[in-house]
């Protein structure tokens, strides 16, 4: 049983800090990131604009504080991510039980599949498989579809998401487990 | 390991847990090796759905209230050097307004003293030519009017 550790670099102290001091080259260049997790945490464009916004001005007024241990990225995904169950928690917006329509999105997905070279068979076939995924995903509690999140979307490996979590690494892979479990299940009804 | 891997062995796989007994029948076993391939591709079809999405969101771009740091800071100067100079400028005018005020106190004195002087030496024009010969000078003090008195 071996982690899953992909070698990325990470660059040191003093040039995170340094990072940190142009703001606006930080925002522009994390944004996305930020924003696309946010997005697939809540599905919901408006509070996930509105996630980001709160991520990025909690980021700006924490700098002075921020010391380049972690990564730029690990530190605002923390923010994120604290963010994201901060909201789930309030259940104010109730986004993620709101919007339950398949997001229209498959389409252009199922779409560039065709582009590809891939059958219109085989792109409809892909759009339910993904429409499945996302289905499973929205079932998931907010850890587990987090820790899926950061694993199959953000790309972060087991140590990554247990430092943006602030869970143990082996209850990183628990969670994540459960997640694929689910996922699984469901293909296998699909198919 | 010559068993199939079964379906929590492919969760486990994807959830970071490989033993070398799973990679190496992955790796010889076709229909194993499928499994792991279509498992992987759908993950890599969600996440291209996930940027996909986020992408096609129209004009998701930071608008935050905060500024530069730099400008941030450079207008917080603009503002302690305005403040200084409308400060030092309303002092130095005050200052010079009072300078102005005390020279033209001390002229109207001057001028009130002068007139005073003049008029006490006013004397009838007739008396006029007579003037030139008193002398101007101090009055007898009380001193000198003692001693002419004794
Ligand atoms: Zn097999």
């Amino acid at each position: 049983m071996e982690p899953v550790i992909t070698t990325r670099w990470i660059p040191n102290a003093v040039e995170q800090t340094r990072e940190i001091e142009d703001f606006d080259a930080v925002v522009r260049l994390y944004w996305p990131k930020i924003f696309r997790f946010a997005l697939a945490s809540l599905r919901d464009r408006d509070a996930a604009e509105s996630l980001a916004q709160d991520c990025f001005l909690k980021a700006y007024r924490a700098r002075q504080g921020f010391r380049g241990e972690a990564s730029l990225s690990t530190w605002l995904m923390q923010i994120a991510v604290n963010l994201v169950r901060d909201s789930i928690r309030n259940r104010r917006l109730r986004f993620w039980h709101r919007t339950r329509a398949v997001s229209p999105e498959f389409d252009l997905v199922s779409q560039s599949l065709a582009d590809r070279g891939t059958t219109p068979e085989g792109a409809v076939l892909a759009r339910e498989r993904l429409a499945a995924v996302w289905g499973v995903v929205e079932t998931l509690s907010e850890r587990q579809r987090t820790v899926f999140l950061l694993r199959f979307v953000e790309d972060l490996d087991l140590l990554e998401i247990a430092a943006v979590t602030g869970l143990r690494e082996g209850t990183v892979k628990v969670h994540l487990f459960r997640a694929l479990e689910a996922v699984r299940k469901r293909m296998g009804e699909t198919q | 390991m010559n068993e199939h891997l079964s379906p929590e062995d492919i969760s486990r796989w994807f959830a970071g847990e490989r033993s070398p007994e799973l990679e190496r029948h992955a790796g010889e076993c076709d229909e194993c090796s499928a499994q792991l391939d279509h498992m992987e591709s759908t993950l890599a079809e969600f996440r291209g759905s996930a940027y996909g999405w986020s992408a096609a969101q129209p004009a998701s771009a930071p608008r935050i209230a905060w500024r530069p740091p730099v400008r941030h800071t450079a207008q917080r100067w603009v503002l302690a050097v305005a403040s200084m100079f409308i400060l030092v400028s309303a002092s130095a005018y005050w200052h010079s307004r009072q300078q102005t005020r005390a020279a033209e106190m001390a002229r109207a004195d001057a001028l009130l003293v002068q007139v005073d002087t003049e008029i006490s030496r006013a004397v009838p024009q007739t008396m006029e030519p007579l003037v030139d010969l008193v002398t101007w000078g101090p009055g007898p003090t009380d001193e000198s009017q003692k001693k002419e008195m004794r």
